[in-house]
């Protein structure tokens, strides 16, 4: 039939202009594809920046303090900073960065006695014509030129370069005499691992990484064993079997102390009272007790999360006309109708036990979650349970946060 | 009271119901993870597999190289694992543009007491080859397994592996060496690229050893010559 | 509710174990996975590294195993780095003591000569690293270092540039010494990357107008 290839020739027909017309949009799209990622990349690359600044600050801190140990010169010497370089991929604001907060160390620490020197022809361009040809040059990779240019005869450079190395961050220092053979006179290389956290020393005081490590432990546990928490929770219920009433969930403010039994914080043991209140609804008071114990670790971390184990005991009374769904017993209608005051003074006092997770940042902030029996509750028509199984019932749900001073 | 007694049972019945509708989804849940459990594995490369490359292996670099590859079974891969290995690795360099004798096996150049301490002291071999002849030896060993069973049932099964790869010239000289440690986890879960990301750091690094191999051997054999006219 | 805590309590030890783990199976692979570069270590290299981290095994068995694997984020992800350059750049400080290594055993008289350090390799960025490293681990072994470069007129240049590189290094270390860019107590370390396909470099010593490769 005729049909088929007349088809056939319409369809590759189509297929060419389509492909024809799709050429410029497919140019189009790839450009915004390389132009995307081009900018993710410049993202990523400021990122990294951020990160490894306060590393390289780190190790220019440490090679400073190092001078101030053990000088390179044995007197106060002019030295030229002739070079700053900063890892591949990263830009020329990160090594101004470099220059600038090393400045400021050698401007703060003369006993280190390099003394930061003004050098303009030295990082100039220079042209030196002579028997041996013409040498086009940096004015400090040619000290003859530029002793004819009247520079910084037989004075000193110091070049400086930090590489990231896998995990690692390193800084290359050397100090090279500027006369005409250019000797390396010293050279150190130090190197940071990058989960190393930085030890934040004072620009104006040095101190070795031991001391400055040391006053930083101090100060994250200068705070001491005790501490006054400040929490606020939500206990929920669920409705009994004979009811399908939910009770109100109960929402507290708490606050008391809290004692660390360690100096890591392992073991804690707290005690805190409580009141709840919502308007037309409920007041409340509880005392309560806890005992925590930490199992993210042996010891408490100064820079990560903790997450804690806790059981405890509560004495809670609670009153108001939302309570009614919490009391034992269920009224009847009659009984209500004899005593209309009944409803505003409808009381539940009960005791309970809890056990929870908590997870704590920087012993400052927490947030819970617990699970609550209530004894005097077991086998109750008109309060649920939570989690029903053979051994326990929980019938409440709580969840805090914790804010710790 | 009639009323709520019925209410009441009528409530106890649909909550006994939907106790058991939950607890036999729960079970059938529990089951069909049980049959897929283990099925899906994760990837971890540790170290040697993710170091950056620069050649392709797609592109034909060792189109003048004559390779004999050694694959040593071990505890890691047993004798038909290995051959399996090195079947692959071989197509992967004849890809390459080499051509590729398998050999089951330590390679005799291995032995430390064969092997000359330079290429300098290699006996010089009697006419030029036109390739270059490498000796790539290729052995997997286990350095951790884990394994969480309940009821005999292993849920989780957690190894670490480690693959060393020597690469030789004709005399024995050793050129490159290298060992690549990776991590593999089966379990249950939900994602699963581990095939296709192992190979391709596998296959991306052992290509980039061969190509360094044989830059390495040249300079030698330049060294050599210069030594020679010397 | 019941059934899911079950399974929870099942899969409790599992879930707390991955608390630290950089891979699990549940959540979809993390990229920063392929950021990590991690080694299996003993229980007692790990006490040492990171003291407390590792519980101390009790004296009457207490059925745990333990292991230990560190895992060290690169600093820069792969990708920000052209991957021949991040190969190079992330063993620097191997490289350069290899190449150090390499002039002590080449050149037994190493200390007594005045070493230069030329790296030939397209980017110049990456050739001032590789040269900084290098110089730096000579130093560290007691060789006299100078930042000074030798030179070559420029009829010599254009004929190297022309030269096949297996002819051209002996030719250069030959005029270096005949034209004194090399003194007589001077020597020549020169790092050289073959080819671009490698992650490589390779060593060579000119010495007295004398050219071999070391490394």
């Amino acid at each position: 039939m005729a049909v088929g290839p007349m088809k056939r020739s319409t369809l590759i027909g189509w297929c060419l202009a389509w492909g024809i017309l799709s050429m410029p949009l497919g140019a189009a799209s790839a450009d915004e594809r390389a132009r995307d990622q081009a900018i993710a990349l410049e993202d990523l690359r400021r990122k990294i920046a951020g990160q490894v600044q306060l590393s390289a600050y780190n190790l220019l801190d440490e090679l400073v303090y190092q001078w101030t140990q053990s000088p390179p010169f044995g007197q106060p010497t002019p030295v030229i900073i002739a070079g700053v370089t900063a890892p591949v991929g990263l830009g020329a604001g990160f090594e101004s960065l470099l220059e600038n907060h090393l400045s400021g160390l050698l401007v703060a620490h003369p006993g280190s006695n390099v003394i930061l020197s003004h050098c303009p022809s030295c990082n100039a361009v220079v042209m030196h014509s002579g028997p041996k040809g013409t040498v086009v040059s940096r004015g400090l990779d040619n000290p003859e030129a530029l002793a004819k240019l009247g520079g910084p005869g037989g004075r000193y450079g110091l070049y400086l370069d930090v590489a990231a190395e896998g995990a690692w961050l390193v800084l290359r220092a050397r100090i090279t005499q500027l006369t005409p053979d250019l000797p390396i006179v010293w050279s150190r290389t130090l190197t940071q691992s990058v989960g190393t956290p930085s030890l934040l020393r004072q620009q104006t005081a040095l101190k070795s990484a031991e001391d400055a490590r040391r006053e930083y432990l101090d100060l994250l546990n200068d705070r001491g064993p005790f501490t006054v928490p400040i929490r606020f929770a939500v206990r929920a219920y669920e409705a009994g079997d004979s009811t399908s009433v939910t009770p109100v969930p109960l929402i507290w403010l708490q606050t008391g102390f809290e004692l660390a039994l360690g100096q890591a914080r392992a073991w804690t043991a707290s005690g805190m009272l409580g009141y709840a209140w919502l308007p037309e609804a409920y007041d409340g008071l509880m005392v309560q007790s806890r005992m925590s114990r930490l199992i993210s670790g042996n010891s408490h971390s100064l820079t990560g999360p903790d997450i804690y184990l806790f059981l405890g005991g509560a004495l809670v009374t609670v009153y108001g006309p939302a309570i009614a769904p919490l009391r034992n017993d269920l009224q009847t209608i009659d009984q209500i109708l004899r005593d209309p005051e009944s409803a505003e003074s409808t009381r539940a006092t009960f005791g309970a036990w809890h056990i929870g997770l908590e997870y704590r940042v920087g012993n400052r902030i927490g947030a819970s979650v617990f699970l609550e029996n209530m004894p005097s509750y077991n086998g109750s028509d008109t309060i649920g349970v939570f989690f029903e199984n053979e051994w326990i019932d929980f019938h409440s749900l709580g969840m805090e946060v914790t804010f710790c001073f | 009271m009639g009323a709520q007694v019925q209410r009441a049972r009528e409530t106890q019945v649909k909550t006994y119901a939907q106790g058991w509708a939950t607890r036999l989804v729960g079970l059938a849940l529990l089951l069909s993870g049980g049959a897929t459990t283990g099925c899906i594995a994760v990837y971890q490369p540790m170290s040697g597999l993710h170091r950056a490359i620069a050649v392709d292996p797609g592109y034909a670099h060792l189109a003048d190289l004559d390779l004999t590859l050694h694959c040593v079974p071990g505890d890691h891969l047993d004798r038909g694992e290995t051959r399996a290995l090195c079947r692959k690795v071989s197509r992967l360099f004849e890809n390459q543009g080499a051509e590729v004798r398998m050999v089951l096996g330590r390679s005799p150049l291995a032995d430390p007491d064969d092997a000359p301490e330079s290429p300098a002291t290699a006996a010089a071999p009697e006419k030029p080859t036109p390739k270059t002849a490498l000796h790539v030896s290729l052995s997997s060993r286990l350095v951790h397994q884990e394994e969480i069973s309940i009821f005999g049932w292993s849920i989780v099964t957690d190894y670490t592996f480690a693959q060393d790869i020597t690469i030789r010239d004709e005399s024995g000289f050793l050129l490159v060496k290298d060992t690549l440690t990776g991590r593999m986890m089966m379990r249950l879960g939900v994602f699963e690229d581990a095939k296709d990301e192992f190979t391709r750091d596998y296959y991306g690094q052992i290509s980039q050893l061969a190509f360094n191999a044989k830059i390495r051997r040249q300079v030698l054999r330049e060294s050599q010559a210069q030594a020679g006219t010397n | 509710m019941e059934f899911w805590l079950y399974v929870l309590l099942m899969y409790m030890p599992s879930l707390i174990e991955t608390a630290r783990d950089p891979m699990n199976g549940y959540v979809a692979p993390n990229a920063t996975l392929r950021t990590l570069d991690c080694e299996p270590i003993s229980t007692e290299g790990a006490r040492r590294i990171a003291p407390g981290r590792v519980s101390d095994a009790h004296a009457r068995s207490d059925f745990l195993n333990r292991r230990a694997v560190v895992c060290r984020e690169r600093l820069m992800p792969l990708g920000v780095r052209r991957p021949q350059d991040d190969a190079l750049l992330s063993n620097l400080r191997g490289m350069a003591r290899d190449m150090a290594g390499a002039v002590a055993e080449a050149a037994p008289k190493a200390s007594g000569r005045t070493w230069l350090v030329e790296v030939f390799h397209p980017d110049a960025a990456l050739s001032y690293k590789i040269g900084f490293a290098v110089k730096n681990a000579l130093l560290e072994r007691g060789v006299r270092v100078t930042d000074r470069a030798p030179s070559l007129a420029a009829g010599d240049v254009e004929v190297l540039g022309v030269t096949p590189q297996n002819k051209a290094y002996p030719l250069a270390c030959t005029r270096y010494a005949a034209g004194g860019g090399l003194g007589p107590n001077d020597a020549l370390l020169a790092v050289v990357l073959r080819d671009p396909r490698a992650t490589i470099m390779h060593a060579g010593v000119c010495v007295d107008g004398q050219w071999r490769w070391v490394r």
